[in-house]
């Protein structure tokens, strides 16, 4: 026996698991479905056809996934891409320099290199959590955004006056203090994942 | 059928136009838009509210909760100012495109 109210439940769910998660995306989602499932049993259909035409009408999985990711696309890829070429021009000219040093030890090596991971390892864990996360509100987003900033100062801060104050300043450690110092750009893809599960979808949906 | 291109092109002044003449919701706007091209403009209905709320990000339209009829919950969209301007701009391009391929076909005709 078809159930309406399960079937559209179910729809709904599906959605959600699809990574359309807003409520108020899903709210209007739904109520579009309703109002199209009313005018259809009005003309005579059976519930399940109602039901059935109305979800092929609003479109499949897939399309309103697109239609949903394609919107936020543009954005995201500026600010990914300016994150992306701020690490660039930092990290790899001081590999590349940190490999032609003379007095580099492989210990200063090894701790540059997990500097580096760190930061890398850092970054895409933020954006993984965007897959898991639940839907977020603007406030949340804002104030995880502004908590990375702060923590990226507070680490500078303890970095420069604390930690760096006791090295003897050589080359490498010039160079090992750049890379720990921007490691915790990593912490912006926590904020940056968020966006990601509040736009309802994967970094890799619409590649 | 009309071309995907098209059909995504004219979306968003098809939904300035309809808004221009008052509040509405989005099964709304689809239906009327589904009746004034007698069917020939066949929208995906799911397409439509990215329209909207990238249009209401930009601050053409503003979006409110109310009730239907049946005392459900719909989102009811209403033309800002600047939605109202950039209706203008929208309309005035469409209608050069418009009045040149007008004219280009009526020289074909002579």
């Amino acid at each position: 026996m078809f159930e309406l109210e399960q079937a559209i439940a179910a729809w709904r769910q599906r959605l959600e698991s699809a990574r359309i998660k807003a409520p108020d995306v899903l709210d209007e989602l739904e109520s579009h479905l309703r109002d199209d499932i009313d005018a259809l049993l009005r003309t005579g259909l059976k519930e399940q056809q109602a039901f059935q035409t109305a979800v092929a009408q609003i479109g499949e999985l897939r399309t309103l996934k697109n239609e949903f990711g394609a919107e936020q696309k543009a954005k995201r890829h500026i600010l990914l891409a300016a994150i992306g070429a701020y690490a660039l021009i930092t990290i790899v000219p001081v590999l590349f320099k940190l490999g032609s040093f003379a007095d580099v030890t492989w210990s200063q090596q090894r701790w540059a290199l997990a500097a580096v991971l760190v930061t890398v390892i850092g970054f895409f864990a933020g954006r993984f959590f965007g897959r898991i996360l639940p839907h977020v509100s603007k406030r949340a987003l804002l104030i995880t955004t502004a908590a990375a900033v702060l923590l990226q100062l507070v680490w500078l801060l303890v970095l420069f006056h604390h930690i760096l104050q006791t090295v003897e300043w050589d080359t490498s450690q010039v160079v090992l203090a750049v890379l720990w110092g921007m490691s915790p750009i990593s912490l912006f893809s926590i904020p940056l994942g968020m966006e990601e599960a509040a736009a309802g979808r994967t970094p890799k949906s619409h590649v | 059928m009309m071309r995907r291109e098209l059909v995504a092109a004219s979306a968003e002044p098809l939904v300035l136009s309809l808004l221009e003449q008052g509040e509405s919701y989005g099964y709304a706007i689809i239906q009327e838009i589904k009746n004034r091209s007698r069917g020939e403009l066949e929208w995906t209905d799911g397409m439509l509210y990215p329209v909207l709320h990238r249009m209401e990000r930009r601050g053409w339209i503003k979006s409110r909760w109310g009730q239907s009829e049946t005392g459900r919950k719909r989102k009811y969209y209403s033309l800002k100012e600047d939605g109202r301007k950039a209706h203008r701009k929208q309309r005035e391009q469409w209608l050069k495109v418009h009045c040149v391929l007008a004219g280009l076909w009526k020289e074909k005709h002579v």
